[in-house]
């Protein structure tokens, strides 16, 4: 029969193909970074946290041979220049190993397991990043200073995810289709699914990384290699199908799995990976911090909101409202967690990364580390408190890395419900006086819907 | 039955019942043709409207009610069909030309909404007068247009990715992909418009359900491939071009498609410069686009000092690259949530004011510049009865003052000066370049 033929032996074009795609696929899949075992190994499993599993199933690096500086980099075509150089590193492993292995007629086993890895590896990780959309978590609810801050200050990136951020209904449907594409994976039948729909999906993200200047474009990237691999066997069918319109005859080989100690170990290894990585990671989401972006410690009661500065004093002498004063708080924000954050006009150069709140490894960075807030809005300064109820004083710190010097001790009271008053010294050793009054402010992007209002 | 119910429902999603189709295809003055009128017909398919809506439920699931209502009576005719005609065995060559026609008509249409995203005009680039609106004054319909708007690049992707869906959906062969296609692409934007409020999510649910519809026959075959690695024999059917004018006829029905709807539609494109969103053809101020801060604010010769809840005095105010100035004060109008408004009236062009709040008030203008006069109204269809005139003077290149009656029928007296700003979103994150937070 002429496809049992095609199975045993390969062509020469087919085993060289092969080679190099099998180094490609451990290369692309299996992580190269020594951190990644550390973490694996000395983790406290008594204190599971989702960012763990999400970490092991989805951080892990593919190899990193150069590091190229400067902008081109980070965020043009010269920062595929890994991809490209584990591209020649296989090429040549490749065309080695074909001088070194001359005997064998096919690769079936190999290519059967190879798959496995890469379809798994690919699964978990992809559910990983689904799952923080379905637990919306990735993309938060805009901050208060977000939505009182002109889009001109605000960059590319952050617009993009906090314009996701407004409806977690459809961040949740982008949630399963990153979820099914990696679950379509983790099967057989349904491999070829997962890997178009992955495709799909993460080619997408990738254009979006490059057009908004997001910065994950390399490991969504991946995906898309990884994926397109694994979907290689079956696009000549689809394509003589569709287009051709020719009656396809498919064959593959499967390991068979005849030996009982074999079938069970299969089970077994697939039962432990769903159950941590599918099963026990969701529910890990799910009791997940809903917050993790912002500090964990609750601001002032009852006190967030939008706040007029209807006086100032700097030394003893009241400061009037200004755009231009460098000193003068133009506005006041009091967030639900702890974060002050105010107008001047004065420069700092702000933190252009995503803000990152994780803890490579798992769990979470400090409190004033985590700056999704503050990285990538210009406008205002932003300061964590410390807040001593009892003597009724907040401790301030600024959360911009390069001005954490910056501190400022203010003792506040609450002369009526809506205002605040803060006395005590700046972060120049000035003694300041506030007076805040909390203006209720009405959102369209939260309450226009449906029917036309006044705004 | 399943095949006649498809029959007649691909019919009412295809072919326009509404007699105002006819009429405005008779009366378009052929000689100053524009794109939104050619595109406006290609994409122009849907359901007839057999009831309508009130604005309030054309939101929910209530807003597919005209989709079910055909897909019913459909149902209907295919019942009294199949009592009619019991002896017909297939319908193979009828099934042929329906899905000829599902694919031509969602192909243009889904090119010609392609075009206007390839050729970026639907999400413009913010007006100065929105990159100075904070993030939580507009509407989310805004927002997702403009997060895509700020990012062109990204929008000519997304055009691409309509287009090639279209091109595929022309050929025979590469129909499968473009249904495909077209499905998982107007699906996402169906959802996307549901969660945005974006209103267009019928339409763009019915090219779905085309996409879907020629994609129907394939599904076993690709799943007997594809899931259970089968063997598969594709569902095809063509009826027989053997007689020469048959063939012709094809031919000629075919260049002629591609002619108006591919290529002279992309011609329309890529030559019209009067602008889409914004009247750019209109005279303006010359020099004087950028925002400006209120250094002096006069009412009826009386000082008002800056305040953030004056509802008179202006506290900033912003010339626009078209016949518009914007100011704003702490006075809140009805917002417009409407999105559509293409006229070449630059007061009727009211997708820049639609959907945006935070007391920032839209006036259009018309210039005389030897009387050195401004005829302001308010854009907003709400507050039209907002009038006013004022008389500018331009003192140096960025001081701007100006005086006359305001749509109060008060007199005010405001000195302008210029604000020039680094514009983070514009710098991207690269490191050579260090943002200053000002």
């Amino acid at each position: 029969m002429a496809h049992t033929n095609s199975l045993i032996n390969w062509t020469e074009q087919q085993k060289l193909v092969f080679r190099i795609a099998f180094v490609m696929l451990i290369f692309l899949c299996v992580p190269t970074d020594l951190e990644w075992y550390q973490h694996l190994i000395n983790y406290n499993w008594s204190a599971l946290h989702w960012n763990y599993l999400y970490s092991i199933a989805a951080s892990g690096r593919p190899l990193e041979v150069v590091t190229i500086p400067g902008e081109s980099g980070r965020w043009g075509l010269a920062s595929y220049t890994n991809t490209f150089v584990i591209f020649f590193i296989a090429i040549l492993l490749g065309l080695i190993w074909t001088r070194l292995d001359k005997k064998s007629r096919h690769y079936n086993k190999l290519n059967y397991w190879i798959r496995v890895v890469a379809r798994y590896q690919l699964g978990f990780a992809i559910i990983a990043w689904g799952y923080r959309k379905i637990v919306p978590l990735q993309m938060m609810w805009p901050p208060t200073n977000l939505l009182n801050t002109p889009l001109l200050y605000i960059q590319e990136q952050k617009i993009y995810w906090q314009s996701i951020g407004i409806v977690p209904s459809y961040e949740i449907f982008l949630g399963f289709a990153e979820f099914f594409s990696g679950f379509f994976l983790l099967f057989r039948k349904t491999t070829g699914l997962g890997a178009l729909l992955t495709v799909v999906v993460l080619a997408n993200i990738v254009i979006i990384n490059h057009t908004y200047d997001g910065g994950v474009h390399i490991p969504s990237f991946t995906f898309v290699l990884v994926a397109l691999i694994l979907l290689w066997r079956d696009l000549p069918n689809v394509y003589a199908l569709l287009i051709k319109e020719k009656t396809i005859q498919p064959h593959h080989y499967y390991y068979p799995f005849s030996k009982t100690w074999e079938k069970y170990s299969r089970y077994l290894l697939k039962f432990t990976g769903f159950a941590i990585f599918v099963v026990l990671e969701f529910f890990l989401h799910l009791f997940g911090e809903p917050k993790y972006r912002v500090p964990d410690r609750p601001g002032l009661k009852n006190k967030a909101g939008y706040y007029h500065v209807t006086e100032f004093r700097l030394n003893n002498r009241t400061i009037a409202y200004s755009p231009f004063d460098s000193l003068r708080w133009q506005d006041a924000i009091l967030e639900d967690w702890a974060t002050l954050a105010f107008k001047v006009n004065r420069k700092e150069i702000i933190d252009q990364s995503n803000g990152p709140s994780l803890k490579p490894g798992g769990g979470l960075v400090d409190d004033i580390d985590r700056g999704w807030e503050s990285a990538g809005v210009q406008g205002r300064h932003f300061f964590y408190y410390v807040a001593d109820t009892v003597n009724q004083i907040l401790y301030l710190q600024n959360k911009n890395k390069l001005y954490r010097d910056e501190r400022q001790i203010l003792h506040y009271s609450f002369p009526s419900k809506s205002r605040i008053l803060f006395s005590g010294i700046n972060e120049y050793k000035d003694s300041i006086y506030v007076v805040l009054d909390r203006i209720d402010m009405k959102y369209p992007v939260i309450s226009s819907r449906h029917s036309a209002q006044a705004f | 039955m399943g095949f006649r119910s498809i029959f007649v429902f691909v019919v009412f999603l295809c072919i326009p019942f509404d007699p105002l189709f006819y009429s405005g295809l008779f009366s378009i003055d052929w000689t100053s043709l524009r794109w939104p009128t050619l595109a406006g017909i290609a994409s122009g398919l849907g359901s007839p409207k057999w009831v309508n809506l009130n604005p309030e439920d054309q939101w929910g699931l209530l807003s597919y009610i005209n989709l079910l209502i055909s897909y019913i009576i459909s149902f209907l005719i295919a019942v009294i069909w199949s009592i009619l005609d019991k002896k017909r065995r297939s319908y193979s060559t009828l099934f042929y030309w329906i899905l000829v026609i599902a694919r031509y008509r969602a192909a243009y249409g889904i090119i010609a909404w392609g075009y206007k995203k390839l050729i970026p005009y639907q999400m413009e680039l913010p007006s100065i007068s929105y990159l100075n609106t904070p993030f939580g004054d507009f509407r989310a319909q805004k927002l997702y247009w403009q997060g895509v708007g700020i990012a062109q690049h990204y929008e000519i992707f997304l055009g691409f990715a309509e287009v090639f869906a279209g091109i595929l959906l022309l050929f025979r062969r590469t129909t499968s992909f473009g249904a495909a296609l077209l499905f998982a692409i107007l699906m996402n934007i169906a959802l996307a418009n549901h969660a945005y409020e974006g209103g267009v999510h019928v339409h763009s649910f019915t090219f779905a359900l085309l996409g879907l519809i020629i994609l129907w026959p394939q599904l076993p075959s690709i799943y007997q491939l594809l899931i259970h690695g089968h063997d598969a024999e594709p569902n095809i059917y063509y009826p027989s071009f053997h007689n020469n004018w048959v063939k012709y006829i094809r031919y000629l029905f075919k260049a002629t498609g591609a002619s108006v709807f591919v290529f002279f539609l992309f011609y329309l494109f890529i030559k019209d410069d009067l602008g889409y969103r914004f009247p750019y053809e209109q005279p303006i101020l010359k020099n004087a686009t950028g925002r400006y801060d209120v250094t002096e604010f006069r009412v009826n010769n009386q000082i008002l000092p800056y305040s953030p809840f004056d509802s008179v005095r202006w506290q900033d105010a912003i010339f626009e690259k078209w016949c518009t100035l914007t100011f704003k004060v702490n006075r809140k109008q009805q917002m417009d949530l409407d999105n559509q408004g293409n006229s070449r009236k630059s007061i009727e062009m009211r997708f820049e004011y639609a959907g945006v709040g935070g007391g920032r008030h839209y006036f259009d203008y018309q210039i005389d510049t030897i009387k050195q006069l401004l005829y302001l109204q308010n854009k907003n269809r709400a507050h039209r009865d907002q009038q006013q005139i004022l008389h500018y003077e331009r003192p140096n290149k960025d001081r701007i003052i100006l005086s006359g009656i305001n749509e109060y029928k008060d007199s005010i007296y405001v000195v302008l000066d210029r604000n020039k700003h680094d514009y983070p979103l514009y710098q991207n994150r690269r490191p050579t370049n260090k943002i200053i937070r000002k």
